[in-house]
């Protein structure tokens, strides 16, 4: 038996009564259902606000940088012009290496030996951005007098754009009798730390 | 649906049809073969969709006072059925009129007909249609109902003498509510023989003392059934029923199945008001979601047009930013002790009876968030006999007076704590900077 024949069976009020539920159910289906949509419409008309609020802050951010923008790239072209900017290579390392020995020479240090360690960023990395490093360079060498010590360090401070910076040195008189051992007259030793600085060049696009 | 107030009386059976708040009389049957089955007739004409509430005003009815224990629901019902059966022999067509609770109890007013041939005979065409029966109610109960609503009597007992449209009816009230009553007979004509045989039978059931003062109260029947206060009493519903609950279950089917139409039709009614105003909410949120959505296009094409016009950066401009003052930090920190080193080199030049022995400064390991430029330089001397005389003052007052230098600190490592010192070969100093000057850079 149909559901259209039983309900030509039922008596009138009966069949009211199932109208009625028929509706009431009908009804609570389609509120049911539009309580849905519209907590969908709700996080869509969220997602789209707080999508407008960002283009919003983005767009006064952009403003606010036109300023700072042109002195950042300024600032960042002199230090890639200075070789600031520059990957990690053994390339570099062996520049490096002969800078070093190209200012001790000058400043008459002797038995000079150097170290240059592994790299570390100077602040949190950021995927594809530049990030700062800093290499620590151990130097041990001889040298004449006092203001000999001091000419090498702004030597080699003051001849890379200040990409070495000094960390602490101790210099020691040696006996002459121990200095002559070595064959040379330098009474003073030092050993110093420095931090040459480095950027990494970024692989993302330009922003 | 339209409802029917059926009276029974002794000899016939009067019947009103409910408009509203109209009563309007309909025809009246007599107590025969002939007037059954023109009732049978009247209630085929009448459909089923009719309610009938049925009223008895007949004479012998039986009366009773009961004190109950504190019960409800069920046990209250099985209670007082079982009450009626031992008062009466039967609980058919009896019922109880609640006269009011206290803590210990409750007292009930029992009632039943002496003979329920006459109701049964009324009755059974009713049943046999499965007519819809509101319910049985006794007309005296209807009585009570009606004199609640007046302000009470100054007397504790009265006789109530009212008038349907059965006849004279005589009715005991004890502090306002009902203790018995009776349906005069036929021949009861003589007023004053009525009363003495009222008061003989409340007298003999022990209601009222022989020589008791019963002030009459009468209450006239309106003249329109409309405006009759038994009548309405009777027909309002709220009277106890009087009879097999079985007899009001077709109404009761039809109150339920009515009482579910309409709140089904009123939920789908509230539910279809609600779901259009969400679906018009729905439609207002899509349309700002897509301005906005519209908007946050306009402004991103406004900001690459603006970036357009600046120059490029490797990274976004925060993360610049913080690279470069990072970098910056560290260069800041270049802060070997020039100054403090090119003091010490003159003073050093000036006074050539001191030897620098050794030399140490230090700054904290790089950080860009701490920078630490070198503040201190140690160092150690040693004196000849020249510089032993005054014990270096002069070469430490010649440090001193260097505008680069901040503090010294000397001490002489050689000496003892305590008795006659030699002069100090050597001397451990201190030097702190100004500060200003130190970075050179």
């Amino acid at each position: 038996m149909t559901g259209l024949a039983l309900l030509r069976r039922l008596h009138p009020a009966g069949r009211l009564l199932v109208a009625a539920l028929l509706a009431a159910t009908a009804s609570l289906t389609a509120l049911a259902w539009s309580l849905y949509q519209h907590a969908r419409a709700d996080a869509a008309h969220a997602r789209s606000r707080a999508e407008h609020d960002s283009a919003e802050r983005r767009l006064a951010a952009v403003a606010a940088e036109a300023t700072r923008r042109p002195l950042l790239a300024a600032s960042y072209q002199r230090l890639s012009a200075t070789g600031h900017v520059t990957a990690d290579t053994p390339a570099l390392r062996q520049h490096w290496g002969a800078l070093i020995r190209g200012a001790g020479r000058d400043a008459g240090a002797v038995r000079l030996d150097f170290s240059i360690g592994p790299s570390r960023p100077l602040g949190p990395v950021s995927a594809g951005a530049p990030v700062a490093h800093a290499h620590p360079v151990s130097l041990q060498f001889g040298i004449r007098h006092l203001p000999a010590l001091l000419a090498f360090l702004d030597s080699l401070a003051d001849r890379h754009d200040r990409q070495v910076v000094g960390r602490g040195c101790r210099v020691e008189r040696r006996e002459p009798a121990v200095a002559a051992g070595a064959g040379a007259f330098p009474a003073l030793w030092a050993q110093c730390e420095l931090d040459w600085l480095r950027i990494e060049p970024g692989t993302g696009e330009a922003t | 649906m339209r409802r029917h107030l059926l009276l029974l009386a002794p000899q016939r059976l009067h019947t009103w049809s409910a408009n509203w708040r109209a009563l309007a009389e309909g025809p009246v049957f007599e107590a025969d073969e002939a007037g059954l089955a023109a009732f049978a007739r009247w209630l085929d004409d009448q459909g089923e969709q009719a309610c009938y509430t049925l009223a008895t005003d007949l004479a012998d009815e039986q009366w009773a006072v009961e004190r109950l224990p504190p019960l409800r629901g069920h046990d209250r019902r099985a209670l007082i059925a079982r009450r009626l059966a031992a008062r009466f022999g039967t609980a058919a067509q009896a019922g109880s009129l609640p006269l009011g609770r206290r803590r210990e109890g409750e007292s009930v007013l029992l009632y039943a007909p002496a003979d329920t041939r006459p109701l049964d005979r009324w009755l059974a065409p009713l049943t046999d249609r499965q007519a819809r029966i509101t319910g049985v109610h006794a007309i005296a109960f209807a009585l009570d109902r009606a004199r609640r609503h007046r302000p009470p009597a100054a007397d504790a007992r009265s006789l109530l003498v009212s008038t349907t449209a059965a006849g004279l009816r005589h009715s005991l009230v004890v502090d306002g509510r009902l203790r018995h009553s009776r349906l005069l007979a036929a021949g009861e004509t003589d007023g004053d023989d009525a009363l003495r045989r009222t008061r003989a039978q409340l007298y003999a059931q022990g209601l009222i003392e022989h020589d008791d003062a019963l002030p009459l109260t009468i209450l006239d029947r309106a003249p329109a059934a409309t405006a009759d206060p038994v009548l309405r009493a009777a027909l309002d519903g709220r009277l106890p029923h009087c009879g097999d609950e079985a007899l009001r279950l077709p109404w009761r089917i039809a109150r339920l199945r009515s009482h579910l139409t309409a709140a089904a039709f009123v939920v789908a009614t509230v539910g279809s008001l609600a779901t259009i105003g969400l679906q018009a909410s729905i439609q207002a949120a899509a349309q700002e979601s897509t301005r906005y959505l519209a908007a946050s296009a306009e402004l991103d094409a406004r900001r690459q047009a603006d970036l357009a016009t600046q120059p490029p950066l490797p990274a976004d401009i925060d993360t610049m930013t913080r690279m470069l003052e990072a970098l910056a930090a560290q260069r800041a920190q270049h802060a070997d002790p020039v100054p403090l080193l090119q003091a010490l080199g003159q003073a050093l030049d000036a006074h050539p009876a001191v030897e620098l022995q050794w030399l140490a400064w230090k700054r904290q390991a790089a950080s860009a968030s701490t920078p630490s430029p070198v503040e201190a330089l140690d160092l150690g001397v040693a004196l000849d006999a020249v510089a032993r005389e005054d014990g270096g003052s002069a070469f430490l007052a010649h440090l001193g007076g260097h505008p680069t230098v901040g503090a010294i600190v000397a001490t002489a490592p050689d000496r003892n704590r305590s008795g006659p010192q030699p002069p100090p070969a050597s001397l451990r100093v201190s030097l702190q900077g100004t500060g200003a000057t130190e970075g050179r850079r």
